[in-house]
């Protein structure tokens, strides 16, 4: 009631200052006038009672402007007058002020920049029209673990005849290319899309057109391409007159229509065979793959909702549509379903729960770095009961004194703030490592507009969170006390005591829970580092090479530059030995298919013998140092000549032949439209394709002509640094054909850092940011102790006068500090036994209650809390008694 | 409750005017001019409030809901503003002159004891 009249006051008077000063105005008038007309009455004059009048009421602006005052007509000039006092108090303690701000600036600048990653990676709008409705869309094999498996065009081309709940549906297809002509033989990242899926994303040219369905005519080669703004930009200079112009890709020329605006990307990094997103499209039919037997899945495909339509219900409808092709086609679909998946998590999904586990522990580092200033505060605030009681008794109340303190308190946060936005842009640069790279690009991680008011926001908060429960103690004066007594023997009271009590206890838990969570992820790094990839990465250097088909038309030829190639760079100084294979471990996505085993029957339809395939030659094994373990590996001879004879690995001799010897055993791999079995000769080890962890992988290894690729990777080991050879084997390439491009030159152990390079980041920062806490936290038990030493000097005086040895006195103080301490780490533990759960997807073999990590953080944590303690103990110990009593 | 008694002493000074506002008005509505006539009546033309500190305490007043104002036709046909005591001036009214009694008696003792 009360606070709606002041409201309602405040409101009338933010609505005219005039109309109430008039009001106020029109009141001290009538007053005037009254006592005028008493003064008449008395027998006055009225001129002279005019006067009388005037002269008692006083200076009549200065009433006016109190009372307009009071009536929250100054709720601007207060606040700027409150903002002025604390501005002059903040500078009068330089000290306190530079400590309290930088605290808050590093837990506001970690906030800030974690969050201008989360806004640009899940909550900004994506780039596309009715980016929600967008949804992409994978096969899935209930016999196999994973829930995206690319998708059968066969299919595809029954989904969008028979599914109502999408107004559009497009395939998609990642394949490099080369570019020549013009410059530099390049090797460009292009897609094959079906002509319609410009217009499902909702994406015009810049410049020309986008796809027609002429363009993609059965039949008829694509001789139409759109291309990047940013290939525009490099291969053409941006020139205006680019469409019509005839670009040369694998030989073939092309004519550009179209140029795709700048920051336009469609990449779906999951079970892409590229690595980066496509700067060059091509129309593609589907005719081609019509008939399912012939063609295998191994497209990706994306459909955009009907308005209105939930995705359950889309999905539901999928499912019948998948269920009806089951039992039409049996051979092929039997098993098969269909997964839908919203463009966001398809295009976050991997990096949002790392992302969201980062924001909450910059979340519990700003609540330290608060607990800290309200520490600060609270001790400071003792030392200011005098000047509150003083404005209190000049009769400034309870009210204003804490809004005041706020006042002050928010400032100190705005400060804190804006030194934080300038740590946050320092860094932010650095975080664009953390970002999926098929969402979004380096220049679009910045401080834009939420940014900025999510720090202000988060400054303001932080204020009012930190100052609220000083504020409201240090108002909480007893005026006479206050004024009679001096600080002498004063220990504060103990209500504020029992607050800065219960906030040790608090950032000790916070910081405990945060180091558990760095603790267990640092581990499962470690332990990620420490895998075996079953070959020996070290000074190996990688060179992918594509063929363009117009030149090398046939296989033979194909084969033969590649055993060309292999042989020149053997040749060169410093190579150990060089090998060709179709997929590089880490360097590419592999090839996938389903078996059979001579002997054993068919499994059932719907199931399958699942199998990775690659293409090597004789030289492979050697090279990467995959130890052979059973049986031979090829010879030259079977790989020049079309011997039907394979490699497995150790994971396919155990899951398909338990207690048995796989050598001279023959299966056949489903690779082509008559496939014929192969002869088992030798089992290798284990080596790791696409990522350290995870289950192994049965694995077929072939010899080129069974499978000729027409880009393969080359493989190089050298004697020592292998990047010294990058130049030499580049020129070895180029000096049999100088206009094949040569792409990814770099050395294995870069391949395999950065299949985990953003584990590490995101490993590291975490760490950093429980480092953070560990210090913050350290700082905030030192400056409490120390000041409860000087606030107990005298006690401690009277102690040692008493009798008390120094060793009493550190004991008495470290006590103390330390029971606070236990109490935070006590609530940390069981903090972090409930909130290290959400790191569990993020971990590799280590549990998200690992006893070990929680038990020696807690003892590391404790640790640096005894030395906090410690330090200011031994002041107090080594105090002159005398001294201390006399202490004022 | 201890704490409960320091802060009622605390407020008691300043409080001592708004007391003597909501004493007035409480035996009906009245103008400022009013407020202050009848303040010197009843303190027997003792007690003379300053108009520079009247209107800003009536203003305090009416924004914590103790008095309620409005503007009215007077007996001259002049507007004048005239403030009412509300209920939860008249709870407010009681429980600052109860705190004013004990204070008066705790003078008392303190004075006889001297």
């Amino acid at each position: 009631m009360r606070l709606l009249n002041v409201l309602s006051a405040r409101l009338r008077a933010l609505r005219g200052r005039e109309a109430v000063i008039g009001d106020i105005d029109e009141e001290l008038r009538l007053h005037l006038e009254m006592e005028a007309a008493a003064n008449v009455e008395r027998g006055m004059p009225p001129e002279e009672a005019r006067r009388a009048a005037l002269r008692t009421f006083g200076n009549f602006d200065s009433v006016r402007e109190r009372a307009y005052e009071v009536r929250g007509g100054g709720l601007l000039e207060t606040l700027l007058q409150d903002v002025r006092y604390a501005g002059r108090m903040l500078a009068k303690r330089p000290g306190f002020t530079a400590v309290a701000a930088l605290t808050l600036a590093l837990g506001v600048g970690a906030n800030t920049a974690i969050f201008s990653v989360v806004e640009a990676v899940l909550l900004r709008p994506l780039p596309y029209r009715h980016a929600g409705r967008v949804v992409v869309v994978w096969e899935n094999n209930h016999t196999q673990p994973r829930r995206h498996n690319v998708i059968s065009p066969a299919n595809f081309l029954d989904w969008r005849d028979q599914a109502k709940s999408f107004d559009e549906m497009a395939v998609f297809l990642d394949q490099p290319l080369s570019l020549t002509g013009a410059g530099e033989p390049e090797e460009v990242p292009a897609q094959l899309v079906t002509p319609n899926l410009f217009a499902l994303l909702g994406v015009n040219p810049e410049l020309g057109r986008a796809f027609t369905p002429e363009d993609a005519k059965p039949g008829k080669r694509a001789v139409v391409v759109v291309i990047s703004h940013g290939l525009w930009q490099r291969r053409f200079g941006g020139a205006p007159d680019v469409i019509g112009r005839t670009v040369s890709l694998n030989g073939r020329p092309m004519s550009v229509v179209g140029v795709m605006p700048d920051g336009f990307k469609w990449f779906v990094k999951e079970n892409s065979r590229a690595s980066r997103p496509a700067e060059l499209w091509l129309p593609m039919s589907l005719a081609p793959y019509s008939d399912r037997t012939k063609s295998g899945r191994f497209a990706q495909a994306v459909a955009r909702l009907a308005p209105g339509v939930p995705l359950d219900k889309a999905q539901a409808e999928m499912d019948t549509i998948a269920g009806r092709l089951e039992s039409q086609y049996p051979d092929y679909d039997k098993g098969w379903g269909i997964t839908l998946v919203p463009l966001r998590d398809q295009l976050s999904g991997e990096i949002k729960p790392a992302l969201l586990v980062l924001l909450g522990a910059v979340g519990f580092v700003l609540l330290i770095a608060c607990v800290n200033v309200a520490n600060l505060l609270l001790a400071r605030a003792a030392g200011r009961h005098k000047e509150i009681a003083i404005r209190s008794a000049m009769g400034a109340g309870r009210r204003r004194i804490v809004r005041q303190l706020l006042t002050e308190s928010v400032l100190l946060s705005l400060l804190g703030g804006a030194l934080g936005l300038l740590l946050a842009l320092w860094s932010v640069r650095a975080l664009v490592a953390l970002s999926p790279e098929n969402l979004i690009g380096a220049g679009e991680v910045g401080l834009d507009l939420p940014v900025l008011a999510f720090t202000l926001a988060a400054s303001l908060l932080t204020g009012i969170l930190f100052g609220l429960a000083p504020a409201l103690e240090a108002s909480r004066v007893r005026l006479n006390e206050s004024l009679k007594e001096s600080s002498r023997g004063n220990a504060g009271s103990s209500r504020g005591r029992r607050l800065r009590d219960a906030l040790i206890a608090a950032e000790v838990g916070l910081a405990l829970v945060l180091l558990v969570g760095a603790g267990l992820m640092v581990r499962s790094f470690v332990r990620l580092q420490a895998v075996d990839p079953g070959f020996d990465a070290r000074n190996l250097l990688t060179l992918r090479v594509a063929l363009p088909s117009v030149r090398y038309p046939d296989d033979a030829k194909a084969d033969a530059f590649f055993r060309q190639a292999v042989a020149s760079l053997r040749t060169l100084p410093g190579v150990r030995s060089a090998s060709a294979i179709s997929e590089l471990p880490f360097a590419a996505l592999g090839t996938a298919t389903s078996f059979t085993i001579e002997g054993r029957p068919a499994p059932p339809p719907g199931e399958f013998f699942g199998t990775d395939v690659r293409v090597v030659d004789e030289e492979y094994f050697r090279t990467m140092r995959i130890p052979v373990l059973a049986g031979r590996t090829f010879t030259p001879q079977e790989v020049a000549e079309d011997r039907k004879v394979c490699v497995v690995n150790q994971a396919m001799a155990r899951v398909y032949f338990p207690g048995e010897n796989p050598v001279g055993k023959r299966i056949t791999v489903v690779m082509s439209d008559s496939p014929t079995p192969t002869e088992i000769i030798g089992v290798v080890g284990d080596a790791r394709y696409a990522k350290l962890e995870g289950d192994l992988q049965p694995m077929v290894y072939w010899t080129p002509p069974q499978l000729p690729y027409s880009s393969r990777t080359l493989v190089l080991r050298a004697q020592g640094d292998p990047e010294s050879l990058a130049a030499p084997a580049r020129r070895a390439i180029q000096a049999i054909d100088k206009d094949l491009p040569v792409a990814d030159v770099r050395t294995m152990e870069g391949w395999i850092a950065e299949s985990m390079a953003r584990t590490r980041f995101g490993t590291l920062l975490l760490a950093a940011f429980a480092l953070l806490a560990l210090t913050l936290a350290a700082v905030g038990i030192y400056g409490v102790m120390s000041h409860s030493v000087v606030q107990r000097q005298n006690e401690i005086g009277v102690r040692m006068a008493l009798g008390a040895r120094a060793g009493d006195v550190l004991w008495l103080v470290i006590r103390q500090g330390l029971a606070r301490v236990l109490v935070g780490v006590g609530l940390g533990l069981l903090g972090a036994l409930a909130l290290t759960r959400v790191l569990s997807s993020l971990l590799y073999g280590v549990s998200a209650t690992d006893p070990l990590t929680f038990l020696s953080l807690a003892l590391l944590l404790t640790a640096v809390s005894w030395i906090a303690c410690y330090i200011p103990a031994r002041h107090a110990a080594r105090v002159d008694p005398l001294i201390a009593m006399r202490y004022d | 409750m201890a704490r409960k008694k320091e802060d009622q002493k605390a407020d008691l000074l300043q409080g001592t005017l708004d007391m003597l506002i909501l004493k007035a008005v409480s035996l009906g509505p009245l103008h400022g001019y009013g407020i202050i006539q009848r303040i010197r009546q009843m303190s027997g033309e003792m007690l003379e409030v300053e108009q520079g500190s009247l209107y800003p305490a009536l203003y305090r007043s009416e924004q914590r809901g103790w008095v309620s104002s409005q503007w009215e036709k007077g007996e001259t046909g002049r507007r004048v503003k005239l403030y009412t005591l509300t209920r939860d001036g008249r709870a407010q009214l009681e429980v600052e002159e109860a705190s004013w009694d004990r204070l008066a008696l705790a003078i008392a003792k303190v004075r006889q004891a001297t």
